[in-house]
């Protein structure tokens, strides 16, 4: 269905005739996010840079019956930020601070801003944005709370939803609320939470006001070595049980070690089975002695190697070997897929051992990362997209590894979101009634369904109508 | 089995290693003032792909987007996979015009009014000329000529009397203080640096000297071919006699190392420098790595360094100009996104005036903010463009040459005054 000749020149009104794309090579830039397994195009993306333009497309596409969703950097991973057909809200323009409060704590900040630069404007005042996803030089704030962000360090910080103090939003149908506000304490019910983590199919946020937390006065960074990767993820466990809370908490097997160290060299040992990077925030002398009692479980469980960070320079080496783990599969493999299940801590043993059974049977390798201290898992399961069945048996190795995810009591994701790839999931992990009143609450808030249409809920039939173009019932109010 | 258009089987797997990860996404100049996916290199990336895979029979609007990249290679610092953008890059390019839309009129002049060298030498003529009757400051208020061509023209340095070169092969011995005698080196002159920067090629011979190396300058020699390789014309067939890319003066000089001091040139030399070549290191690598002299006094003005591209991103050179800078300068400022391209990029602010001016737009705030009188940098390119857009601006700072800075805290040595004034 071609999108309406109204329609685009009704988004050139609002927004100015360069501000808007329905070329073919722009279009199919749009066809995929950081998740390349499902492609599709838009057939019109919209630059808006206020609130109110947002408010006026979003009102516009109401009226067409058009489909639409808002899109940051597109580094998601689980197909959130595409649209099969429809228009694509993009988001990159609006990447302002609006307002920083170092005394109170708070910023507020337009959904483009890239995390690691909100981060960068704010340490000055030694605050910082406490989520810190491995995307986080890419993605934007929008993105973080329309997927509910985690990454290392919100194993002690929290995720993005312990960050999100208010949002503006603009509804599905145009109209324009504001969320919550500068302080923790709030009066009555919070709504912001609810949009957390809805994948942006309950509204688009326009502005959030997030909350800062200091920056570390100390850091002890450790890096702990082990031939056996049971040994590493047992040590996990045992650490938490000793009731040390470190900040972040990662394991990394060998295939990725090696994989990163071609092509970056950070300092990890190739020949290792697995390690774990362990952080503390603090260099005092309380830290000193959790990091002896650490030590002391990693070599109990089989550790070989333990040492510490010398200075910034190597913690910064370390880190940047962490977060480049996935890009640098595109060394060693044509593609890969990200797996992001969730188990109770106390299973993390059990379940790699069960993720490298599963990629055996289905003739795959797999690397591991893990942001073990949370219990979420990240296989990254590598393929060859131009074998005919390479996608097909990832996906399928993909859903076997998130069913024993769940048989062990855990979950579908841990901050990827459900997107497209993972909805028809949902029924395995909660009841009916639990998805009923989920898809009441999408309902009641986006009526015609037009608002990132088929992502994170079992949808079935609806999905299709939507596509084909949705028609407007009759008194709704616009 | 795809057909492909435009790349061999490796450089098509080479494309393969994009993950569409978007990390490179922040650090794309054009991908920060346009917002748009197409002007990414991710997004580049997908339309080369679609190019390749002849998904089109209509590729210009693909062609649009590829146009508009700088070829910054900042993409290539951000990539967790190692996708090698800028050779990818050049071959696109190469298949635009040799299939599609050859290089405009326009850019084919200034190209050759600046790379061969009887042209050049009338071009200088010229310009020097303008600058003598104060012409080019007319032109400039005035604003009697497009504003791009405007800025070039207030960037221009002024202009020496004649080019470095010489008809013969010129020798300078080393004046190490100590009398230290180290290699042998050959210097690369150029084209534009040759006739528009012979004082940066001064200062890079005494700095050299100074250190203990012999400097041979040969006669006979020609622009690299990095304005070309980077516009996608193939040099070996279309510049007919002016032989650019001939490296050949260079081969019989038996020195330790080929010195190049524009960033762009030893970029393309680094990676197409033909066998039989000394090595190709720049200037500032080459002093830095092999342990710099320090000057005896430093410069008292405040200096910022606003740090190449092809410098920075495409030779990986990032520690050694920040080095010898401290060693030179009392107060070096850092700059705010100093490794983000200037919008200079060879015939980029010609060919795509506005973008270039929105991201000239974003150095010169930065620079605002700085509180510097010097701006170092090491490309007649980002030279040109960034002083031009100063000028323009009304901020009164000076752009210099890293070496030339080097070589002015020399100078506040007598001895070195001394030695070199003879």
């Amino acid at each position: 269905m071609p999108l309406n000749d109204s329609l685009t020149r009704r988004f050139r009104k609002i927004v100015g005739r360069p501000n808007v794309d329905t070329g073919t090579a722009e279009l199919l830039t749009f066809a995929s996010d950081g998740l390349t397994l499902h492609q599709a195009a838009p057939e019109c993306v919209v630059y808006p840079q206020s609130t109110g333009e947002v408010a006026a497309i979003v009102k516009a596409c109401n009226r067409a019956g058009v489909p639409f969703v808002a899109r940051g950097a597109g580094t998601g991973l689980s197909g959130g930020a595409i649209i099969d057909g429809g228009v694509i809200i993009q988001l990159s323009r609006m990447n302002q601070i609006i307002y920083l409060s170092a005394d109170n704590r708070f910023a507020i900040v337009q959904p483009g801003v890239v995390n690691s630069y909100l981060s960068l404007q704010t340490r000055p005042y030694g605050l910082e944005f406490a989520p810190d996803p491995s995307s986080q030089a890419a993605c934007t704030i929008g993105g973080n709370v329309a997927e509910n962000a985690g990454g290392p360090h919100t194993l002690k910080q929290g995720v993005t939803l312990n960050h999100v103090l208010g949002q503006t939003v603009v509804m599905a149908d145009g109209q324009v609320a504001t969320f919550g506000g500068p302080y923790l304490a709030q009066t009555g019910p919070s709504f912001s939470s609810f949009l957390v983590g809805s994948e942006g199919t309950l509204g688009i946020t326009t502005e959030v006001t997030v909350r800062l937390v200091p920056v570390a006065a100390g850091i002890t960074t450790m890096l702990a070595t082990f031939a056996d990767p049971a040994g590493a993820t047992d040590s996990v466990t045992a650490i938490l049980a000793a009731r040390i809370l470190p900040s972040a908490l990662e394991f990394i097997d060998q295939l990725c070690i090696q994989a990163v160290e071609a092509h970056l060299k950070v300092g990890f040992p190739t020949d290792a089975g697995a390690i774990l990077l362990i952080e503390l925030d603090t260099d005092d002398e309380r830290s000193k002695g959790q990091a002896e009692t650490i030590e002391a479980l990693c070599r109990e469980h089989g550790a070989i190697d333990f040492t510490l960070a010398q200075s910034e320079e190597e913690r910064q080496k370390l880190w940047l070997g962490r977060k480049h783990v996935a890009g640098a599969m595109g060394k060693i493999s044509p593609a890969y897929y990200t797996n992001d299940g969730v188990v109770p801590r106390s299973r993390l043993t059990d379940i790699l051992q069960a993720v490298y059974r599963i990629a055996g049977i289905h003739k795959l390798k797999v690397a591991n990362i893990a942001h073990a201290g949370d219990g979420n898992i990240h296989p990254l399961i590598l393929f060859d997209p131009d074998t005919p069945d390479g996608a097909d048996r990832a996906l399928a190795c993909s859903e076997d590894i998130l069913a024993a995810c769940l048989e062990m009591g855990g979950s579908l994701s841990g901050e990827h979101g459900i997107g497209l790839e993972k909805r028809e999931m949902m029924a395995r992990m909660y009841s009916g009634a639990d998805l009923a009143h989920m898809r009441r609450l999408r309902n009641g808030l986006s009526p015609l369904g037009l608002l990132n249409p088929c992502k994170l809920l079992p949808e079935g039939a609806r999905c299709g109508e939507v596509k084909n173009g949705a028609t407007l019932p009759e008194g709704t109010w616009l | 089995m795809t057909a492909h258009l435009m790349f061999q089987p490796d450089q098509a797997r080479q494309l393969q290693t994009c993950i569409h990860c978007g990390l490179c996404l922040p650090s794309c100049p054009t991908y920060m003032v346009t917002g748009r996916e197409a002007d990414s290199p991710r997004g580049r990336l997908v339309l080369m792909n679609s190019i390749d895979r002849h998904e089109w029979s209509d590729r210009s609007g693909h062609f649009v987007h590829i146009d508009r990249c700088l070829g910054c290679l900042a993409c290539e610092t951000a990539c967790p996979s190692g996708v090698p953008y800028g050779s990818l890059l050049e071959q696109v390019r190469s298949f635009q015009r040799r299939e599609v839309t050859p290089l405009k009129l326009g850019s084919r002049t200034i190209l050759r009014w600046t790379t061969a060298p009887v042209l050049r030498r009338r071009l200088t003529r010229l310009l020097a000329w303008l600058q003598k009757l104060r012409l080019d400051r007319l032109a400039v208020r005035l604003r009697l000529l497009p504003r791009p061509l405007r800025m070039q023209l207030a960037g221009l340095p002024k202009l020496p009397a004649k080019s470095f070169t010489a008809a013969a092969e010129q020798r300078f011995e080393p004046r190490h203080p100590e009398g230290i005698h180290r290699e042998t080196v050959a210097l690369f002159a150029g084209c534009v640096m040759d006739s528009w920067f012979a004082n940066v090629h001064a200062a890079t011979v005494r700095v050299m000297q100074w250190n203990g190396y012999t400097v041979i300058v040969p006669a006979g020699q020609h622009c690299c071919g990095a304005l070309h390789a980077h516009a996608g014309i193939d040099t070996a067939t279309g510049a007919k006699g002016e032989r650019v890319g001939d490296m050949s003066a260079f081969s019989q000089t038996g020195a330790a190392a080929l010195i190049v001091n524009s960033a762009g040139c030893g970029a393309h030399l680094k990676h197409a420098a033909a066998d039989g070549l000394p090595q190709v290191v720049d200037a500032v690598e080459w002093l830095v790595d092999n342990g710099l002299l320090p000057p005896v006094h430093k410069l008292p003005e405040k200096v910022t360094y606003d740090a190449p591209c092809h410098l920075f991103h495409a030779q990986k050179i990032v520690q050694q100009p920040e080095a010898l800078l401290r060693a030179a300068c009392e107060n070096l400022i850092p700059l705010p996104e100093s490794e983000v391209c200037c919008g200079s990029a060879g015939l980029y602010s010609l060919t795509e005036p506005d973008l270039s001016r929105q991201i000239l737009g974003r150095k010169l705030a930065m620079l605002e903010k700085v509180d510097a009188e010097i701006v170092a940098t090491a490309n007649p390119g980002c030279q040109m463009q960034i002083q031009g857009g100063l000028k323009l601006d009304g901020q009164r700072r000076q752009v210099r040459h890293t070496l030339e800075i080097l070589d002015a805290a020399y100078s506040l040595d007598e001895t070195y005054r001394r030695v070199f004034a003879e």
